[in-house]
């Protein structure tokens, strides 16, 4: 037994084993899918100001050899407690050193801070976790194409600025290299895999 | 006592007290994930990740075992086949040991079955949007005859610099008036990444192509995890004056008539007497369950019986 601390970290999953393996089904049908929204059926531990289903995503990703960063807004004691005491992942000393990134829509930095991986080793560009307001609008603004999509799919914003998505498009000349993007909203969570070529307006 | 002979020994009980949930502790399961994540996210490119023990020799899948031990849960329900059939003794063996490691339902029905692990076959059976597909994959690299040197086709994926595999393929033809590859044929994925398909027949390599399931390679020694998404293009390598052909047979499925599945020879006596029956063991004893019969079939059950 150890002496309770001045604060416990928030609750993380109750039984991680078999959370995680649900947790990680989702992350790999909404990357091999991208645009459909799934969601989570189950609850998890998390501190506050974080989607749940975000929540879930680092606890199945984060270890040792994941240095995370977290956005503007969502670096907090509370947050920084609870990801050491349930992952033991580093926080990395720059966003470009990052392997999991965790960043709030309002706050979106460039996305060329972060790591896109070389062309001999792309897997090592980022994975971005994006805590969006909203997965669902009634006007689609943008046509996602590629592996993982039957044809197209029409997409909204999601809550992000449309300079941000037309940064993640152009991301598509330097191929193989580019981030992998969740976007989450409370248990809802969609793919967004590198492969990925987005174009706006009509389709 | 080796785990391996443990559970050869005894099939279909709980899941082993003392291990973890499909074997691997979680640690080395998070680390799968994330690389499957990423071959997923790059389709054709070979992540590399750090290939841990199985309780079977490689070449016995274990590469594959690994992707499926990381992907495995509670409601999955497991086929596993060999050479298109669930009862050899190396699908039995992973059956079982996932069985005693998971406790999952498992099926040799193809469509019944959200996780399959095959050697050497895809099934004939369409797959669907809710399926996974883990191939056991011995030798990933599919330059790794014409370039030994890992730095080298490491450059040459990253630059998709794949003249030297047209270069052999030509040479096939000029040789052999036609390609000779006749497993493992080389594909391009998504236009970008060439891929090796593990060694399933060229019969096979046209179902990789905007396939509805989720298609995993897992390669053990080599430690190499790559990825097909559902509904992704996959081109086998040809040329305009010889395109890429699949193999026929001379004579339809001796039991159930199909002409549309692989065929495997079967030596019936020393005269020379054979017949060809489906390799897709579960395919073909589906269509003769629905009535379909080849010249060597037993009548059908309730025929007999009237
Ligand atoms: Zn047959």
């Amino acid at each position: 037994m150890t002496t309770l601390q001045m604060t416990t970290p928030a609750a993380g999953f109750h039984d991680p084993v078999q959370q995680s393996q649900r947790a990680f089904r989702i992350l790999l049908d909404t990357m091999a899918r991208p645009g459909r929204v799934m969601d989570q059926d189950f609850d998890c531990g998390h501190p506050g100001g974080i989607a749940p289903v975000l929540a879930a995503g680092l606890l199945t990703l984060a270890d040792l050899d994941t240095p995370v960063w977290l956005g503007e807004g969502l670096d907090t004691p509370a947050m920084r407690d609870w990801l050491r005491f349930h992952t033991g992942a580093p926080l990395a000393t720059g966003p470009g050193q990052a392997a999991l990134v965790l960043l709030d829509a309002a706050r979106m930095p460039a996305l060329d801070v972060f790591s896109l991986g070389s062309d001999e080793a792309p897997e090592r560009g980022a994975t971005l976790l994006v805590q969006v307001p909203s997965l669902h609008a009634a006007a689609a603004a943008m046509t996602w194409r590629g592996p993982g999509i039957k044809e197209s799919v029409a997409m909204p914003l999601c809550g992000l600025d449309e300079a941000l998505w037309r940064q993640r498009a152009q991301l598509s000349a330097v191929f193989p290299r580019g981030l992998d993007i969740y976007l989450g909203c409370g248990r809802q969570v969609i793919g967004l895999p590198r492969s990925t070529v987005i174009t706006f307006g009509e389709a | 006592m080796t785990l391996q002979q443990d559970y050869a020994a005894n099939a279909a009980q709980a899941p082993l007290e003392g291990y973890n949930f499909a074997f691997l502790d979680e640690q080395t399961k998070r680390m799968i994930r994330r690389a499957i994540l990423k071959a997923v996210a790059i389709p054709g490119y070979q992540v590399p990740f750090g290939s841990r023990e199985m309780p079977l020799p490689y070449g016995w899948g274990t590469g594959g075992m690994q992707v499926t031990a990381a992907v495995i849960g509670g409601s999955d329900v497991l086929k596993v086949i060999d050479q298109g059939a669930d009862d050899t003794t190396n699908a039995v063996s992973i059956r079982r040991f996932f069985v005693r490691m998971t406790n999952v339902a498992t099926t040799e029905k193809t469509r019944d079955a959200t996780l399959i692990q095959t050697r050497h076959r895809v099934p004939e059976t369409p797959l669907h949007e809710g399926q996974i597909l883990v191939y056991q994959v011995p030798i990933p690299e599919p330059l790794r005859w014409l370039e030994p040197r890992e730095t080298e086709t490491r450059k040459m994926h990253a630059l998709s610099e794949y003249g030297v595999m047209h270069v052999k393929l030509y040479e096939d033809i000029s040789q052999h008036g036609h390609i000779s590859t006749a497993y493992d044929y080389p594909v391009l994925v998504n236009g970008r990444y060439m891929m090796r398909c593990s060694p399933i027949p060229k019969f096979d390599t046209p179902k990789l192509h905007m396939n509805a399931a989720l298609q995993l390679f897992g390669a053990g020694r080599e430690k190499r995890i790559y990825a097909v998404p559902p509904y992704t293009d996959v081109k086998p390598l040809d040329f305009d004056d010889h395109p890429f052909e699949v193999e026929r047979w001379p004579e339809a499925c001796a039991l159930c008539g199909s002409h549309d599945s692989f065929l495997d020879e079967v030596i019936l006596d020393d005269k020379g007497g054979r017949m060809f029956v489906c390799s897709d063991t579960d395919y073909c004893g589906e269509r003769q369950a629905a009535g379909h019969r080849g010249h060597m079939a037993a009548p059908y059950k309730d025929e007999a019986a009237e």
